[in-house]
């Protein structure tokens, strides 16, 4: 690799890094799964290399990249998802812009995750390590610990929506964006 | 079950990719209509995909499961049938709320003991039940223009226009005009204001210290005592009024902590840069939130910057950190003017809000004090100014200006923000 790769590459990886977290946030709103977002988002990722040089300014890397973002992942749910229950064309649309519009306010809400990820109780953790970590299927899951799938869907929900809330409260109580 | 409550639990489900063909179509109806339901669907999946992210970097879960779901099905259970409410109270009230009797208009390194009571008051609105104030001080504006100050420890509520009943803690009251005046209760007497400045405190023996600033205050409910400037009253539990002057040392220590205390700005250089806008709203030295804020003619004299909601940001606004050095016991003092425009006026809900933090070395914003101003009655186009003043902490190093709106869920309203300033100053001789 010259220089001159070099530095277009490490360019890149700067700019993708720093936005990984809002990409990834946007595509699972698209996305039924948490298994294919990881598919889109490496996808995202080939086309945002492979056309990195077509961009003009960095200043409008994230802009750029959720458009990507967004074809890619309405391509995919297209492709490879046509038998799953998922969003009619019309949601996923107003989806896809609200979350663009909003990406400055999730992006903030990320920050503050972090604070409120560490108030989660060691149970709760494990649990979630589980399911999000080792992609666990919740009904074998729930065989082992002799449980109904559906109260294992309902501790998870009630865990978001505690998340969902500490941030809430977390923003309001630094009154900054 | 409620409405909101199987919406969400839908909404989980699909997350889990366990949701039927009949329950994902009634999600995409329900999403397609409901403007906060797809917001509210964005910030769950922004948890969602956050967890995924975190728990990579987790160490692998060795404990066995069975020890896992009985504590955080009762736990959770709990934290959702409030998080559920919380969650879906987000969308702006209907338009004929009442206005509060009063609202939070200032806070000084506020602490309460409540995170929900935190989450109303930021918003504008007056929790019905008590407000417990763990630190810090807060202040207060009735409806009819009387600030009520708590300092913490404090526990206090306002049950009716023009009462404020103090559980706890002591309290400044200024009630400057005839149609402001307000009664203290506390769990042993009640101070009537006839126009004045006074303390209340309420203890925990069950005895309460009036102190009069200016003017007179009648204390007592059968049979009251007037009090005048410069006198105090202890109230025993059985109504005794004891009347004495107040000390030298006591009149200082009270016009010290009174939060309106401080008295002209202090003169100093403006240590903000740009401080009137004229090089464009967001234009460095100044930063916030790019896509809310924007430069605009209207200033006081020229530019000024525009913050605007637009989108789902909650906090819009425009800031810029000043690197001081170690100021510890400095004063510091913030002003700013603002006005609402005519073409876009605040709604409902929606303030405008000066606020200073103390950012200590590590970058860490460890303290801060804010005011707000403006609100959905301001008169469009008229400007009105803002000041707080604060000892910055020991730590700190920069301090960081925020001119923030409040937007409150909805996406229109504007603040035009223009001439700023921070002065740094010594503190003034006691």
């Amino acid at each position: 690799m010259t220089p001159r790769e070099q530095e277009h590459h490490d360019r890149f990886l700067r700019l993708f890094v720093q936005h990984e977290p809002a990409l990834r946030g946007f595509v699972r709103s698209l996305i039924p799964t948490r298994e294919d977002t990881l598919d889109v988002m490496q996808e995202v990722a080939a086309v945002l290399w492979r056309k990195f040089g077509d961009l003009a300014s960095p200043a409008d890397f994230r802009r750029w990249a959720f458009g990507v973002a967004r074809m890619e992942a309405l391509a995919y749910r297209r492709d490879r998802t046509r038998d799953r229950h998922t969003f009619d064309d019309d949601v996923l649309a107003l989806l896809a812009a609200e979350a663009e519009e909003a990406a400055d306010a999730a992006e903030q809400r990320r920050e503050l995750m972090d604070r409120c990820l560490q108030r989660l109780p060691e149970s709760q953790r494990v649990l979630v390590a589980s399911v999000y970590q080792h992609g666990t299927r919740i009904d074998h899951l729930a065989e082992r610990l002799g449980r109904t799938p559906m109260s294992l869907y309902k501790i998870l929900h009630r865990i978001r929506l505690a998340l969902v809330e500490c941030v809430t409260r977390e923003l309001a109580r630094e009154g900054r964006n | 079950m409620s409405r909101d409550d199987a919406i969400l639990g839908l909404l989980g489900r699909y997350t889990d990719g366990a949701a039927t063909a009949a329950e994902v179509a009634e999600l995409n109806a329900a999403m397609r209509a409901d403007a906060g339901l797809r917001r509210a669907y964005l910030e769950y999946m922004t948890v969602d995909a956050a967890l995924a992210a975190a728990s990579t970097s987790w160490p692998h879960a060795h404990r066995p499961f069975r020890r896992v779901a009985v504590g955080a099905v009762a736990a959770a259970a709990v934290a959702a049938a409030a998080l559920a409410a919380v969650l879906w109270r987000r969308d702006p009230p209907p338009a004929a709320t009442p206005a509060p009797f009063a609202t939070l208009v200032a806070a000084h390194d506020a602490v309460w003991g409540d995170p929900n009571v935190e989450l109303a008051l930021n918003g504008g609105h007056l929790p019905e039940g008590s407000i417990r104030l763990e630190s810090g001080t807060a202040e207060f504006l009735t409806a009819d223009g009387a600030t009520v100050a708590l300092h913490a420890p404090a526990s206090a509520r306002f049950p009716a226009p023009k009462r404020v009943f103090v559980e706890e803690g002591r309290v400044f009251c200024r009630c400057p005009s005839p149609e402001s005046r307000i009664v203290v209760e506390t769990p042993v007497t009640e101070v009537t204001d006839l126009g004045t400045e006074f303390a209340v405190e309420a203890r925990a023996d069950r005895t309460a210290r009036v102190a009069v600033l200016s003017g007179e205050v009648r204390v007592g409910t059968a049979r009251q005592q007037l009090l005048r400037k410069g006198e105090a009253a202890d109230v025993r539990g059985d109504g005794l009024v004891v009347v004495r002057p107040l000390g030298p040392g006591e009149t200082a220590e009270l016009h010290r902590i009174a939060p309106w205390a401080g008295g002209e700005a202090p003169a100093g250089p403006n240590r903000l840069r740009d401080p009137g806008f004229d090089l464009g709203g967001g234009a460095a030295p100044w930063g916030g939130t790019a896509t809310n804020i924007v430069a605009d003619p209207r200033g006081r004299s020229g530019g000024a910057v525009r913050v605007f909601a637009h989108g789902y940001a909650e906090w819009p606004q425009c800031r810029q950190k000043v690197a001081t050095g170690d100021i510890a016991g400095k004063l510091v003092v913030a002003t700013v003017w603002a006005a609402t425009p005519a073409d876009d006026v605040l709604r409902p809900g929606q303030f405008a809000m000066l606020k200073v933090a103390f950012v200590n070395g590590h970058g860490r914003e460890f303290g801060f004090v804010k005011r707000h101003l403006l609100n959905a009655d301001a008169t469009p186009g008229r400007f009105e100014s803002a000041r707080l003043a604060a000892f910055a902490p020991p730590g700190t190093t920069s301090v960081q200006c925020q001119l923030i709106l409040h937007a409150h869920t909805h996406g229109a309203g504007s603040v035009l923000f223009d001439d700023a300033g921070l002065v740094i100053a010594d503190p003034p001789a006691p």
